[in-house]
């Protein structure tokens, strides 16, 4: 696996300044209710496993780059990278009661784990 | 000195004029004015959307005709791939509980007769027997929510101080009008606190999560997507 | 991605009708994301196969599961358990999806349960066209970015035929001449020069099987380099 470059905050920067209003709303609107849990086939086959919620996936990925600004560790954003990469397949599914659009909010995360040279790896 | 002596005395005596009289009317008017700003900035984010319409192609079958009962059978098979078919529990929890906390307040016997006393009118108002089963199911749901977010690993693990701090503004005005009304604890400080956690919550309902009584509506029924109810026409512009 | 449709109930029925421990088996890739074999319709299809058993009053037992995606057999290890106490598996995959599993477990019946129809791009929730039918040799590079494969009724690579009619093709008013659309774009991009040149006929390869080694793995696929 290739080595994690330096984190850019200003790259992170400039993906939630883009995204702001989208990102605020999700975060505020959240009830951390869970009742997204079950809609991610991902969380069912994971013996409901909690870090599989659709919910934890964007609060702990995009949602805690929001609240620290971009300014992360190397080590967090690779753990968002295995949040947004390997434990989503972006399928687009999720439920939230709301109708907050979290797969939307999931991709934000994507992109930013990829301006870091971190996505996918299916050779693990 | 006993409490409702430290009630009388003149400086705090105004107080609570003031938590009682204008303070009541500065909520109102947080709520309302901040509902109506909060609700125009979400729809502000939101766009029309043309939906393409084709000309009726072959694989349009019309259903087959389901008798009535047939018709009830099926919904009722497919209530399992709802939220209510997968959490069956909470949902009706939740179903209660909003219930009772909006009709609640609005039906109240006590509230009636302030608001004929200041205004002339007045809702037709539930007894007190019934508002006291109201309030009492919407404490016990918020004692499920609660257990929920202390027990279960999928709540804990999302649940922030925030959460139980919210909780605890939602439940407060229906406890400590419970209190009052009972007369549990001194009556006079109950009858304030109720006042004042009331406020409270409609002052924080357009600027927190609550506002997801508007949210919900704005989200589910007006914007295109797959768990969309009724006909939306618009989608998110962010 | 791939676009499917679920089979009609009626249909599925019928390769059911023998075994009696029917898995339901969905896919999280392709078919979930338009709507068509994810786990709510795993959860759909159960449903419907219930009801059409207790109409009947015949007998019948569904589970359902829904892994990662059929395409690879990394995923399907979860499956091993469930399939051997099944009596058939219907797979709500895409067709290659289906025929691992059917090549997985071959004692088991494996029936599709979605019809694969393209490869699309998504127009709207629900609404999705057909872009591509993997030809293999792709020519979007001198068609600017109209598929004559999938768009032009006829396949044809070297200009319309005799009966395009203005804007639409000959075969119907509804659908709009792949050819026409070719010559405006090209010439708003000044480079008409591309369809001047005769294109060599398609080599159809659809008649085998296509393997897909992705570039840089030739060493490791390949017996001799090259
Ligand atoms: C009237 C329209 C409203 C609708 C349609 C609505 C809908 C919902 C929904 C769908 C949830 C998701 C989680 C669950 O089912 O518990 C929820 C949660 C919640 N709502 Fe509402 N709501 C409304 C009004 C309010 C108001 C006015 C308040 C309080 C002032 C409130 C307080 C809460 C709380 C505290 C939760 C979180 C429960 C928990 O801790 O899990 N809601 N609401
Ligand atoms: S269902 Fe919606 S509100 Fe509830 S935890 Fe999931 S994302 Fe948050
Ligand atoms: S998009 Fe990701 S989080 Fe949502 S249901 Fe699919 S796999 Fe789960
Ligand atoms: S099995 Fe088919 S539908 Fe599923 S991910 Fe693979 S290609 Fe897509
Ligand atoms: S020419 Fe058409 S069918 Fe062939 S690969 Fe390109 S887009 Fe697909």
């Amino acid at each position: 696996m290739g080595k994690t470059p330096e984190i850019n905050t200003d790259s992170i920067k400039s993906i939630l300044k883009q995204n702001r209003k989208q990102i605020k709303l999700g975060l505020a609107m959240c009830a951390h209710c869970s009742l997204c849990a079950e809609s991610c086939f991902l969380f069912v086959s994971k013996d409901n496993d909690p870090e599989y919620m659709p919910s934890y996936k964007f609060i702990n990925s995009i949602g805690r780059l929001y609240k620290k600004k971009g300014k992360v560790s190397k080590q967090a954003l690779e753990e968002m990278r295995d949040l947004v990469f390997e434990k989503c397949v972006l399928c687009t599914r999720c439920y939230c009661p709301f109708g907050i659009d979290i797969p939307s909010l999931i991709t934000l995360g994507r992109s930013v784990c990829r301006t870091h040279g971190l996505f996918r790896e299916y050779d693990r | 000195m006993n409490m409702t002596a430290f009630l009388t005395i003149p400086s705090i005596a105004v107080l609570l004029d003031f938590i009682r009289g204008p303070l009541v009317w500065l909520s109102f008017i947080i709520f309302g004015l901040g509902l109506i700003v909060q609700t125009f900035r979400l729809l502000n984010l939101t766009q029309k959307k043309e939906t393409r319409r084709l000309a009726p192609g072959k694989e349009f079958v019309p259903q087959a005709t389901l008798s009535k009962r047939e018709c009830f059978f099926r919904r009722l098979a497919f209530l399992k791939i709802t939220i209510i078919g997968q959490n069956a529990c909470m949902v009706m929890f939740s179903f209660l509980f909003h219930v009772c906390l909006v009709i609640t307040p609005i039906f109240l016997l006590g509230h009636n007769v302030l608001l004929d006393t200041s205004f002339g009118f007045s809702f037709i108002s539930f007894s007190e027997k019934t508002s006291d089963t109201l309030t009492l199911i919407v404490l016990m749901s918020g004692l499920v929510f609660l257990l929920r977010r202390l027990l279960l690993p999928r709540v804990r693990i999302l649940t922030t101080v925030y959460d139980f701090i919210l909780l605890f503004v939602a439940i407060a005005p229906f406890l400590t009008g419970y209190l009052a009304h009972h007369h549990i604890f001194n009556y006079n400080i109950m009858i304030i606190l109720h006042i004042l956690s009331g406020e409270l919550m409609l002052v924080m309902i357009p600027f927190s999560k609550f506002f997801h009584m508007v949210f919900f509506f704005i989200s589910r029924f007006m914007i295109i997507s797959e768990h969309s109810m009724g006909a939306p026409k618009r989608s998110w512009q962010f | 991605m791939i676009k499917a449709k679920p089979k009609p109930v009626e249909e599925i029925l019928n390769y059911i009708a023998p075994y009696q421990d029917i898995l339901i088996v969905g896919c999280g890739g392709c078919v979930s994301v338009c709507l068509a074999g994810g786990q709510k319709e795993v959860t759909i299809l159960q449903t419907e196969l219930e009801l059409a058993r207790d109409k009947t009053k015949s007998t019948g037992q569904f589970s359902g599961y829904t892994v990662e995606r059929q395409c690879n057999e990394q995923y399907l290890g979860s499956l091993d358990d469930m399939v051997e106490t099944a009596d058939c598996v219907l797979s709500m995959a895409c067709g290659a999806g289906v025929q691992l599993l059917a090549e997985k477990y071959p004692e088991k019946p494996v029936f599709p349960a979605v019809n694969t129809i393209a490869i699309g791009i998504d127009l709207d929730i629900g609404l999705y066209e057909e872009r591509c039918r993997a030809c293999g040799e792709c020519v979007l590079a001198y068609t600017a970015g109209v598929c004559p494969v999938t768009r032009c009724a006829k396949g044809l690579f070297n200009g319309p035929c005799g009966g395009t009619n203005g804007e639409k093709c000959e075969i119907s008013a509804d659908i709009n001449c792949a050819w026409h659309e070719i010559y405006t774009r090209l010439k708003a991009q000044d480079r008409l020069a591309d369809i001047l040149k005769i294109q060599p006929p398609m080599q159809w390869q659809n008649q085998v099987k296509r393997t897909i080694v992705q570039k840089g793995y030739e060493q490791r696929y390949y017996q001799e380099s090259i």
